[in-house]
Formats: structure tokens, sequence, C-alpha cells
């Protein structure tokens, strides 16, 4: 095997061999420590979490979680979305909204929190959380997607009289796509983070956030830690469903 | 190679700095007594205030937000005793460390509490009864209750209009569950003291209407409901000859201070930290139901209260029954 080829090996699989270093770090501090209440070995984790993905429970935690993250991120990217093209085509309308969103980006995660357990259910309150964080992080994405868009090209499709449909359809959406992903990407695994935490505070029924809560007070750590690699995972397999999206869009775009 | 090198080196000094830091919790000059916030700490607050030290050794008494820093404290040994929630107790000594279960010092703070009355527990079918902290002590034992009384209830946050069953919803603490009563979003809801009183204080028209370890002494006939356990790692009742009479013969002395001294057992709690804000007086001390019973003659309470726990699901106390040697003899 020659030394180019070896590079190449570990470079593909340099993820793999951190993710290995961070067990094994892991397995010498639970060595170390030796209390499986405060960290109990990565074995004992995989054995808990094979044993929850195995129960039913598990999932319909997980189908809850995920419905309330998409329902939370849904709202909040419609309503960054119907924003930024108000405020983009109008520009009194993006002042209008400064505000608002300064306040909403402004406001802490924990008042919102608190504040939302006072007033809303315990099924409810995590959709709005989610949706009040996300709103804000879309809509100054969004607007500045729309805002980086060449004029120059803007003015001269209008000059060549291009019909209005296609300057949207083969000028805009084109353009703002990649970035507007890129948001959604780093936006969606943010997005199952912020109803987790919502989830335990609201003592959400069938959550993932509860299982934890839960975990927690009977001092199961190892399940608390299993719970916690399911939702890396499922926010890792979310990121890479929305990478595969980007993908077959940049295709299409140069179709 | 060099990379190679470098890699090993970093899981080299991460692993040093792990066994240091491991090792550092360990080192102790002294021994240390924690106990939980809020109610349960009323049951050492004359300790708090005067601070006593056994013999040559130095004492200091602390206390903590919550049970997992108890029990992260008692299982890395930086704490020696501490006052603990019962199944947690067990649960650290299921868990691998070895501690001895003292005495029983509380026996019920949580309280039903209404806008309506009721005159029996079966009265509360077709309706929501909140609870504080879904999974917790309190949820499992309002579920054994309702089992043991044939009342069938169900996870909701709408009531069964059929009115068969009992909904059973939660908050995560009882300064969610005013306002909700405030507001006539919720009729009943379980609390404990001292949150109890604020409820009573704050909601116009709200009432005790039934004290969970009275349900408790009817469905066991007549068990004590043992919340709470004084705890105390092995090697520091070995080390210190003499400490567990010393210390039982405190917090015995402390139940009867407390009760005569309602400002000034606040004002220790305070003086150590406490976030306790409800004024306290002799009724609410009396409901907090701070008692010292030596572990072997709680025995068959605990045993009842574990295998009651334990019934809904075994993690609550470790995974199993804790054997007979946890109590100290």
């Amino acid at each position: 095997m020659n030394k180019a080829k070896l590079k190449s090996i570990i470079v593909r699989f340099s993820p793999l061999i951190t993710v290995g270093v961070f067990i094994l770090i892991w397995y010498i501090a639970a060595i170390a420590v030796d209390i499986e209440l405060i960290l109990p070995r990565p074995a004992l984790v995989f054995k808990e979490l094979l044993a929850l993905i195995s129960g039913k429970t598990f999932w319909t935690a997980v189908g809850g979680t995920l419905s309330r993250s998409f329902t939370g991120f849904a709202i909040s990217f419609a309503l960054a979305m119907i924003l930024a093209v108000a405020g983009f085509a109008i520009k009194p309308i993006h002042r209008a909204f400064s505000p608002l969103v300064i306040i909403s980006r402004a406001i802490p995660t924990m008042s919102v929190i608190l504040l939302s357990l006072i007033w809303l259910t315990s099924q409810t309150s995590p959709i709005l959380i989610s949706s009040l964080i996300m709103f804000p992080m879309f809509y100054s994405d969004f607007y500045s997607a729309l805002n980086n868009i060449d004029k120059g090209v803007i003015d001269m499709a209008k000059l060549y009289k291009v019909g209005a449909k296609d300057i949207v359809t083969r000028l805009y959406i084109p353009n703002i796509l990649p970035s507007v992903l890129d948001s959604v990407r780093s936006g969606i695994s943010f997005n199952v983070k912020i109803v987790i935490a919502a989830e335990v505070l609201a003592q959400t029924r069938q959550s993932m956030g509860i299982s934890m809560q839960i975990s927690r007070v009977m001092l199961d750590t190892a399940s608390l830690l299993a719970w916690t690699a399911a939702a890396v995972a499922i926010s890792y397999a979310l990121e890479l469903i929305v990478e595969l999206i980007k993908r077959f869009a940049v295709k299409w775009r140069r179709a | 190679m060099k990379k190679l090198f470098v890699a090993i080196l970093i899981v080299i000094i991460a692993a040093a700095a792990v066994f240091t830091f491991a090792a550092c919790n360990n080192e102790k000059g002294s021994i240390k007594i924690i106990v939980p916030d809020g109610a349960p700490a009323l049951a050492i607050a004359k300790m708090l205030k005067d601070k006593p030290q056994f013999d040559k050794y130095e004492i200091t008494y602390e206390i903590v937000p919550g049970a997992a820093e108890i029990s992260a404290k008692i299982a890395n040994g930086e704490a020696d005793f501490a006052i603990a929630p019962t199944n947690i107790a067990a649960n650290i000594y299921n868990k691998g460390t070895d501690i001895r279960i003292i005495s029983a010092n509380t026996f019920g703070n949580l309280y039903l509490v209404g806008t309506e009355s009721v005159s029996d527990l079966s009265d509360l079918k077709g309706e929501v009864v909140y609870n504080i902290g879904m999974g917790g002590t309190p949820d499992l034992t309002f579920k054994y209750i309702l089992n043991q009384m044939g009342i069938e209830y169900f996870a909701s946050d709408v009531a069964d209009e059929t009115g068969a069953k009992v909904a059973l919803h939660y908050v995560s603490s009882g300064a969610e569950l005013i306002p909700l009563l405030k507001t006539g979003n919720a009729k009943f809801g379980i609390l404990g003291e001292p949150a109890v009183s604020q409820a009573l204080k704050n909601v116009s028209g709200s009432i005790r209407l039934f004290a969970i370890h009275d349900l408790w002494a009817v469905v066991t006939e007549g068990l004590d409901y043992t919340q709470a356990v004084f705890v105390g790692r092995k090697d520091a009742i070995d080390k210190y000859e003499g400490i567990v009479e010393w210390l039982s013969d405190l917090l015995d002395e402390n139940v009867d201070w407390i009760a005569a001294n309602p400002a000034e057992a606040q004002a220790a709690l305070a003086d150590a930290g406490s976030t306790l804000t409800v004024a306290l007086n002799k009724q609410i001390i009396r409901a907090c139901n701070i008692g010292f019973v030596p572990a072997k003659y709680a025995k068959s309470d605990i045993n009842a209260y574990l295998t009651a726990m334990a019934s809904f699901n075994a993690a609550a106390i470790g995974g199993k029954m804790p054997e007979d040697t946890i109590y100290y003899q």
C-alpha cells in the first residue's frame, strides 16, 4: 500500500476515527470515575439504547418529538418566508417588522419557555417555543439571501421583458435556494434540541424530553445518555436528508 | 505517522486530565453533610444554624439544589452524609455505592389541593388532577393509591367525559401549578409543602383536600409514608466512630426545635443559601411532616414504600429491592 493511498483512506475515515477516539476517551473517563451513576461505560449505554429502540414507547416518544419539531419548524419557516418576501418587495414592511425581529431574537429562550408554560398546554408550548426561536434566524437568513441577488441581472431580465413568473421561478428561487437550504440544514437539528428542552420543562407526554427527564429523576444516567445518543442520531439523519435534497436541488438548478 | 503520534498524545492528555479530576474528588479533609433545598432541608435546620462539630473533625453543612446533586456527591465521596429521597437512597446503593440508611426523616409533605370540595377520592373520576413531575415519586405514589383503591386513571389534559377515569396531567413544579389553579385551568393538583400553603394563600376558594400520607396509610394499612431518609457512606460511618449516634441525637433534637422556632428555622435555611421564599409558620412546619425514626424501626415502612415505587418501574429504586444491609443497625 503506498503512502498516498493510505492518506486517502485516513481522510475518508477521519470522522469515524474521531468518533472512535471520542468513545475511547469516554471509556477511559468512565473507568477512572468508576461510578455508573455519574458516567456509565459506553457499552452499557449502547445496551440501554438497543433496549430502548426495541421498545414501543421509544418510537411514540420520537414520533411525538418529531411531529412537534416539524410543526414548529413549518410555522417559523412559512412565517419567515412570507415576511422576508414581503419585506424585500416593500421596504417599509421590512422596517415595520424589524422591532419584532429584534425582540424575538433577543428574548431569552428560557423566558419564552417559562411564559408559554403558563399560557399554553404541555403539548402545544414546545411548538410555540420552537417557532419563536427559529423565526428570527430564518427571517434574517431569507431576507439577506433575497438581497444578495445581483440587482443587475434582475434589471437586465426586466429590460428584456422576461415575464414576472419567469423572474421568480428562474431567477429568485434558484438564487436563494442554496442559502435557504443551508439555513434549513443548520436549523433543523437546532430545532430538535429546542423542542426537547421545552418538553422537559413542559412535561410533555410521549416525548423524548420527558423520557430524558424521567431517566434523570430515576438517576438512570445510562438511559439518559442513550436518549441523548438517539437525539444526536435523529438530528444527524435530518441534516443528511436536507443535504440530499440540496444536492438534488442543485442538479435541478443546473438542468 | 507524526499525526498519529499527535492523536495518541491527545488521548493520553485527556485521560490524564480525567484521572486528576476524579482523584480530586476523593481527597477530603473534613466531614460533609448535604441536604436538598426545600422542605427536606428543615430536617437539619438547627444543624445548619449551629454548625455543631464532631470531636476534632470539621463538619460542613450544605444545601444543594436537588436530588441529582445529592446522588452525585454521595456517590463520588464528596459528601459523607445526606438527606435523600428514599428511592434515591436505594438507587445510590443499588448502583454500587455502599451507603446505610440511618433514619427516616420526612413523612410526607404532599397534599391534594382543590378549588372544589370532594369527599372521596373516587369523586375525582371525570376530573383532571395535576401533579408535579411525570414519573417522579409524587406521581408514582398517587397512581399507587389510585390502583389500591380501584380507581382507574389515564394520562391526559382532558377529563374523561364518561366520568369513569381520573385524568392525570403534569407540570414540572409547584410554581407552575399555582397560576393554573388561580386561572381555573386546573381544579385539582398535588403539591408539596410549602408550595401548598402558598397555593392556599394565593388561590381564593382553594382547600387542602387530602394529605397524601393519610391516603397512603389507608391503602397500606397504617404504614408511614417515608419520603426521605438520612444516609451515610459506609466508609465515613466506619471512619468516624460514634458519629451516627451523635448525628441521630441532633436530628431528633431538630424536630422539636423547628416546630417551636419556625422563624429561626427559616433564617437558618436562608443563611445556608436556600431559595425557599414562603414565610414559614408553625402550621406549615407541621404540614412538612419532619420527624425522626431510626432505620431499624422504619424498615418495614421504607420497604413497603420502595416496593410500591418499584411496582411501576424498577428503575425508580435502581433496578431491585436493596438488601437488608442498607439499614444501619
